[in-house]
Order: C-alpha cells, then structure tokens, then sequence
C-alpha cells in the first residue's frame, strides 16, 4: 500500500496548508515590527504630519546598493512627450533633465542644465545659458556626445508641437533660438506669467534627437537624456530598472541603481517595505497610512493640492448665492477634515489655492462664511427654501471622497436639505462632472486637484470661463471682471503684480461662495530606515540624486 | 465558432461603449483642458459615429489588426501575446497542482466514505470552494511574507536570478489560484467515486481478484473521469477568472493584470482584444474538454450498456 501512504501524505500537506490558511485570520493586524510607533491620532494639521526628512543620517555615506521604489500603478511609457501618469514623471526625471527644476522646499526654482538665465524687459525673450559639461548617455544612436543648445531647441520645439497635452504655455510659446553652443533664447509671442515654471515639467526635459528619431514609436521604452541614471530595462507591469550613470555632469549617485516595482494593492505596498523586499513606497492611502505609520516607515509632506466641493454655479437651487452661503454656513467644516482624515493625512485649507503657493495670502481665510446651522436656514427660507429641497453630490469612488459625502450628507439634513450622493469611478466621474452646469443634474461635487506653486494652476483653471467645458471648472463659473484679473496675471512677469491679481480673483470667488475648499492631502510615502537623505516634497516627485539630495543605503 | 466570436466582438464593442466615462478624460486626467481632450479624442477616432466605429473595428479584426492599446502605448496583439506566457505558467501550474491533490482527496474520501478521514476532506473541500480568493491571499501574505519572510510579497521572478526566484515568486499566487479548484476536484472526486465504485463492474473486478490499489485507482478513477474532465474545463476558465483578482493583489505581470488597467483606463480596444482572447480560449477549453470526453465516453457507455 505504498502509493495510499504517499497521497496520504499529499492530503496531510494539503489539509496543513488549508489549516494554516484559515489561521491566519487571527494574525489579521498590522504585523508587529521593532521600530518604535509614533504618536498617533493628533489634530488634522500640518504640524501632525510625519517628516522624516529632518532626520540626519547615522555615520558615513555609503555607496552601492540598489534603491527598490513601489509605486501602485505601472509606468507604460516614458517619452517625456507622452506620458500622463506621476508615476511615469518618476522615471523621466531620473533620465532626463530639464533647463531648470524645484528646489528642495519647491518653493522655487533653480537652474540645472542651465547655470543662469534673463528675461527681457517685455517678458518677451528668455536667455539661458547653458552648462559645457553635460553629454547625454550613451546608446544606439549616439554614444554619449556632448549636450548642446541645438538639443533644446529640437526638445521644446517637439513638445511644443506633438505633445498631446500643453507643457509649454502653447499659446504663447514661440520659438527657440540658437545663439551659440551654450546659448539659446526662447521667444514667446507675448510676456507669460507661469512660463518659468513651465519649463520644470518634466515633459520639457532635453533630448537627444538621433535617439528619439531612431527609436520612433520605441523610444518611450528606451528613453536617453542626460541624468544621474539610465534606464536599462522597462518591462509594463513588471519592473523598470535604471542603472547609475558613469558620465553624469554632477555628483555621483550613491546607489547604483533603481528598480521600480508595482503593486496596484495599497497594502501590498507596505508589506514589500516591511518584508524588508523594498525601499520606499510612494502613494499610501487610507489604511496603508496608519500600517506604514505603526511599523515607523511613514514619511509625509503637504501636496500642492486642493481639494474641494464645487457648487453647480448656473443650473438648478445652488446658482443662487443665498443658497450657497447656507450650504457652507450648514457644514462645520473642521469637524468635516478630521472626520474624513482619521490619519492626519491632510491638513485643513480655506483657499482655492494651496499655502505653499508665493501667492498665498492668509487674509482671504476669513471670508468662509462661519458654520451658523440657524444661519443657514434663516438663508434657506429667504431664498424660498424654508423646508429644503434635495441636491446631487457627485464623487469618484476612494475612501476620503465618501466619507466626504457622507459628513455633507449629515450636515446638510441638519438644516433640512437631502443629499443624494452619486459615486462612481473617476473615470465615469469625469464625464458625469464635465459640463454639467448646464442643468440640475450635478448639483455639487468632491475633487482634488494637484497643481504647483503657481496660483495659475489653480485660480486659472478653477475659474476662467474658458474652461467652464473641463473637469476643471465644471461647476461653471463665469465672471468678466475675474476672467480679465486672471488673464491679466497670465502676462504679468512680476510676481508681485501677479500676487496682487490672483488676491482680487480670490476675494471675489470666496464672496460669490463657489464651493467648500476644504483639505490639503498630504503626500504619503513609506520609506525604510536604512535610507538615508530622501526627500518627500509636495509634488511627490521621487528625488533620488539631484543638486539638493542623494540618497543612500545602510548596507 | 466564427458566429460564436463574432458575437463575442459585437457585444464587448457596443458593451464597452455603453461603460460610461470617457477615454480621453481617463488618460488626461482632471487637470486636461477641454481642447486638449477633444483633439485626443480625434486622435482615438472616438469622434467618429458609432456604427462607423464598429465596422471600421470589425474590418480591422478580420485583418488581424486588433489595435493599439492606448495605456500601454503598444498593439493589442502583442501585448496579449507576451502576457499569456505568464498567466497560462500561474494558472497551468496551479491547476495541475490541484487537480492532483483534489483528485487524490476525492479518491481517498470516497474508498473512506463516513470516516473521520472523509468528512474532514468534505470539510476542507468545502472551506477551499468557500474561501474568497482575495482575502486568502491577503492572509497568506500577512503570514508568510510579511511574519515569517518565507516568500516574496509580489511580482515575477526571473530565470537571470534563478529557477528558485521563478519558483518562491510563483507558490504563494499559485496557492491561492488552486484553493478553489482543489476544493471542488475533491468533491466532484468523491462523488463520481462512490457512484463508480458501487457499481457492477466494479464488483466484478473485486471478485476477480483483482488487487484493490488497482480496482480503485485504475479501474475505478478511469470510469470516474468523464465529470471530472468536465469539472476541468470548466475550472479552466474559472481559474482564469480567479487570475485577474489574484494577479491584481501579487502585482503578477499577466492577462488579469492587463485587463484591469484595460478597464480602468477605459481602453477600448484592449479590452475588446482581451475579452477576444479569452473568449478563444473558452471555445477551445470546452473543444479539447469534447475531445478527452470522446475518447474517454464509449467505454463507458459500452461497460454500462453491457450490464
């Protein structure tokens, strides 16, 4: 009866593994770790945030290693001029460089293949001298020759005209001239306010154009620029790996390289951290946080985002104003953040603009009207409401939009108005939002927008009429006056002329009660204890080795 | 077969119409201005009328051309193409693991039947069809990726680092992938068994002489197949099924992970070209499932119709 003991023993293995499978249903919490767990459960401010970034790193520098980073959705393409997600941004500005970049803080912007630059008088004429050190890395087409003021030139000119979306203020964007090697002047058709910062995206890094001729339709899985690493092997929903760059111009990497891993289940993220299989993790949400958090590997920074309810502004009760200022009179709105933020991964704003901008001014704060429930209603019945009415709210399906909803929901039945909440996902969100101020239909809406430091990317696009047609300013807010300060701070050069136009736009929409702006999410990252020098800043970009950090590994 | 698929296409076209959502908001994102998401809808063809969407599509299928994906910037058909290796190495393996070990059970529980030993491989069997597979996963991660470090937490391995990295990458997703599968090879096992094993001719071989080992796992297995070769097919393309969520969860670079960020992204001709693929798959699963039936049928049918 040989072959019964064998499959007995089969059986046995089998039903052991199925036993084992079952317990694990008690060991469900986040698994127990050495490292020492912070403080817990403080105020949804920006003080409650985890910076890891203070830390100094213990003892000397060391070299080698390679730095494995989990993001939760893969990279397809990597042509600066294709891209669409943050994640693949991660990867271009690894290989790529631009003419100028952020600084540590993103509070500003410095040169970096550029040493220095002037703007002509009329705004008109960019100058920008060029660094005579940099080659790009070697491929098939070239091997590693040096980098030239023909380069970008060929770079801009291509964004500017095949990139599907605008990176280079497309309307105003001219030409560039070629001066001499290390020389070029960038013309615009007219003086632009954001364009600087235009250039640090990263879809205008510089390009070699036998590379991007030779490759074709390839080259966005065989990208070649001039940056600390190169990318050696890009496999979709598998792994990118980028090797250190033997000719970078600058200091030299201390890692020797990265691999990007995905993994699209946010809990995973965090189990490769604490299984010791990765790095750094990038983009927690919800529960990942407070895992990443009691296993000590949560590193967090404010984003440069809003995020927000916008009101219907021409269709249905909320085009009258009344009805508006008691809608945000209605919803307590602090009680709202830490109700949705139980994590402390956001901090309470009040503008539509982030406070990291230059153009923040913390004057407007005060115009929210204040949460009055007996307000609200004295509103309500004057503008012919006095027993409510029923209104739409519009959400893509993630945690904190619903528990949003779920909050406005509660506030609002408390002076008498019924939200029907509609979740779906952000991509039928999109289509359902866009352009539905036209009627009843959506009466509100939750979204975040990311944006940078520029108030443009955020008063422009929230509220100029002419993107009343976007997600964007979907609600539908028209004003002349407003449309004119805006146009007029697009522009002005001066920032502090620029400063002076986005305040009017900002005290005219915060009267006319456009929406509740309400959070500032935070940027979550797990990062492991033996990296040392990362930053978490509050685009998210993975910052690896640039003029301001380089990141090691305790072997 | 070619209405079949032809079907297939015309209702997974229309289908991923009617989603709602737009694909070019879903790539562009919130931040997109309204010029930039029409000129990227010109550029899809998805300004075009719907039945001149449809024949141009179906044109293109006759040719072979199954379109570009547009969130993964790569034709459709070699996309496919180089996924299907790694789902069919996941799931192969993690079927012929179970059948193995479902069919073994079954056969052990049925010569057992009303022991201790067989009303716990029902239980077993029955927790293993219950058990949702995302859940299990997370579970099995928790404990021995994340406690025990035994086993990676996610992704392929590859052969550069070594058939054992191919393998430690493999046993936790093909695991999960097997639970269901093992469960009810167990069960229909079992029962088809102690159908077979009651039966005449069975009772014929014993009073032969023949040894037991023999009468059940040559005699009594062989007349037990026909439901289980069934079964097979069918956990075939359940076990595909099943793929998707697991892929998802171990981040494992095959068709199920490709077909969520189909959907997610709205991609319409990935998503046809996949439900394409899998429906293929389906028709010829239950052609080779007619084929193993044939060959095994007509002694069985003989055998009854004999007695």
């Amino acid at each position: 009866m040989k072959r019964r003991s064998v499959t007995t023993w089969i059986l046995a293995a089998s039903l052991a593994a199925m036993t084992l499978a079952g317990c694990g249903s008690s060991n469900q919490s986040a698994p127990q770790q050495d490292t020492t767990t912070t403080a817990a459960s403080e105020p949804a401010t920006t003080a409650a945030l985890e910076t890891k970034a203070e830390e100094e790193p213990s003892g000397e520098i060391q070299k080698g290693g390679i730095l494995t980073v989990v993001v939760p959705s893969s990279p397809k393409t990597v042509d600066p001029k294709d891209h669409t997600t943050d994640y693949e941004a991660d990867i271009i500005f690894q290989v790529a460089q631009n003419l100028v970049t952020y600084n540590k803080d993103y509070t500003d912007i410095i040169p970096l293949l550029a040493t220095e630059w002037s703007v002509s008088e009329d705004g008109k004429d960019y100058t920008f001298k060029l660094r005579d050190d940099v080659y790009f890395q070697p491929g098939k087409f070239q091997d590693g020759r040096q980098m030239v003021a023909e380069d970008v030139k060929y770079s801009l000119e291509r964004i500017y005209n095949e990139c599907a979306t605008d990176r280079i203020c497309r309307e105003f964007f001219e030409s560039v001239e070629v001066v001499n090697d290390f020389e070029v002047i960038i013309h615009l058709k007219d003086s632009c306010g954001p364009f600087l910062e235009t250039l640090c995206d990263i879809g205008n890094g510089i390009l070699p154009k036998e590379e991007v001729e030779g490759w074709g339709d390839e080259f966005g899985y065989h990208l070649v620029g001039t940056g600390p690493f190169m990318l050696e092997e890009m496999v979709a929903d598998e792994r990118v790996t980028l090797k250190k760059n033997p000719n970078y111009w600058g200091d030299e990497p201390n890692v020797d390289g990265v691999e990007v891993k995905t993994a699209s289940d946010n809990s995973q993220i965090v189990n490769a951290l604490v299984s010791d299989e990765a790095h750094i993790g990038m983009y927690l949400q919800g529960e990942s946080i407070q895992r990443a958090k009691d296993a000590g590997l949560l590193a967090q920074a404010p984003a440069t985002s809003v995020t927000m309810i916008r009101f219907n502004m021409q269709s249905g009760p909320t085009a009258d104003p009344k009805v508006r200022e008691a809608i945000i009179k209605a919803v307590d709105i602090d009680g709202m953040v830490s109700g949705i933020y139980q994590y402390g991964e956001a901090s309470r704003i009040y503008q539509p603009l982030t406070f990291l901008s230059w153009g923040y001014q913390d004057k407007y704060d005060s115009l929210i009207p204040e949460y009055d429930p007996e307000a609200a209603k004295a509103l309500l019945a004057e503008a012919g409401y006095p027993d409510g009415f029923t209104m739409t709210m519009y959400i893509g399906s993630s945690t904190n939009r619903e528990k949003m909803a779920q909050l406005f929901q509660y506030y609002l039945s408390e002076v008498g108005i019924t939200v029907e909440i509609k979740s779906s996902t952000m991509a039928d969100w999109m289509s359902a939002v866009t352009g539905s101020y036209k009627d009843s239909v959506v009466n509100s809406y939750g979204i975040t927008f990311n944006g940078t430091i520029d108030p443009y990317a955020y008063e422009e696009k929230f509220f100029t009429s002419n993107n009343i047609d976007s997600v964007s300013n979907a609600g539908g807010y028209a004003d002349d006056q407003v449309d004119e300060w805006l146009y007029a701070a697009y522009k002005e050069t001066d920032r502090e002329k620029r400063t002076e136009y986005y305040g009017q736009v900002m005290e005219k929409v915060m009267n006319d009660n456009v929406g509740i702006f309400y959070a500032c999410e935070a940027r979550n990252w797990g990062i492991a204890p033996k990296v040392h020098d990362s930053v978490v800043r509050a685009d998210s970009r993975l910052l690896i080795c640039t003029p301001f950090n380089n990141i090691w590994i305790e072997q | 077969m070619i209405p079949t698929l032809l079907v297939v296409v015309s209702l997974t076209f229309f289908l991923t119409r009617m989603l709602p959502g737009d694909p070019a908001l879903a790539i562009l994102g919130p931040e997109a201005e309204a010029d930039e998401i029409q000129l990227l809808r010109q550029e899809m063809g998805l300004d075009k009328s719907l039945p001149e969407q449809y024949f141009r599509y179906i044109a293109d299928v006759c040719r072979g051309d199954f379109g570009e994906s547009y969130s993964y910037h790569q034709s459709v058909l070699s996309l496919i193409i180089s996924r299907i290796p790694n789902t069919l190495l996941l799931t192969l393996t993690a079927l012929i693991f179970s059948l193995i070990l479902g069919v073994g059970a079954g056969v052990l529980a049925a010569t057992r039947q009303n022991t201790a030993l067989d009303y716990c491989i029902s239980v077993v069997a029955l927790l293993g069809v219950s058990m949702p597979v995302f859940w299990l996963a997370l579970m099995l991660i928790l404990q021995f990726s994340v406690k025990m470090n035994l086993f990676p937490v996610m992704g392929m391995g590859t052969m550069e680092k070594g058939l054992g990295d191919v393998i430690s990458h493999m046993l936790l997703p093909g695991f999960v992938l097997a639970v269901i599968p093992m469960g009810t090879f167990a069960r229909t096992t079992r029962s088809s068994m102690i159908d077979v094993l009651g039966s005449d001719s069975i009772r014929c071989l014993r009073a032969r002489g023949i040894r037991e080992s023999k009468v059940i796992w040559i005699h009594g297995l062989k007349n037990a197949l026909p439901p289980i070769v069934t079964v097979f097919g069918l956990q075939l393309a359940g076990t595909f099924a099943g793929a998707i969520v697991t892929e998802g969860i171990f981040s494992w670079p095959g068709m199920g992970t490709v077909i969520n960020t189909a959907i997610n992204n709205r991609d319409y001709s990935l998503i046809q070209g996949a439900v394409l693929f899998i429906a293929i798959s389906f028709v010829f699963c239950n052609m080779l499932v007619d084929i193993v039936y044939m060959l095994l049928n007509p002694k069985v049918d003989f055998e009854n119709g004999g007695h």
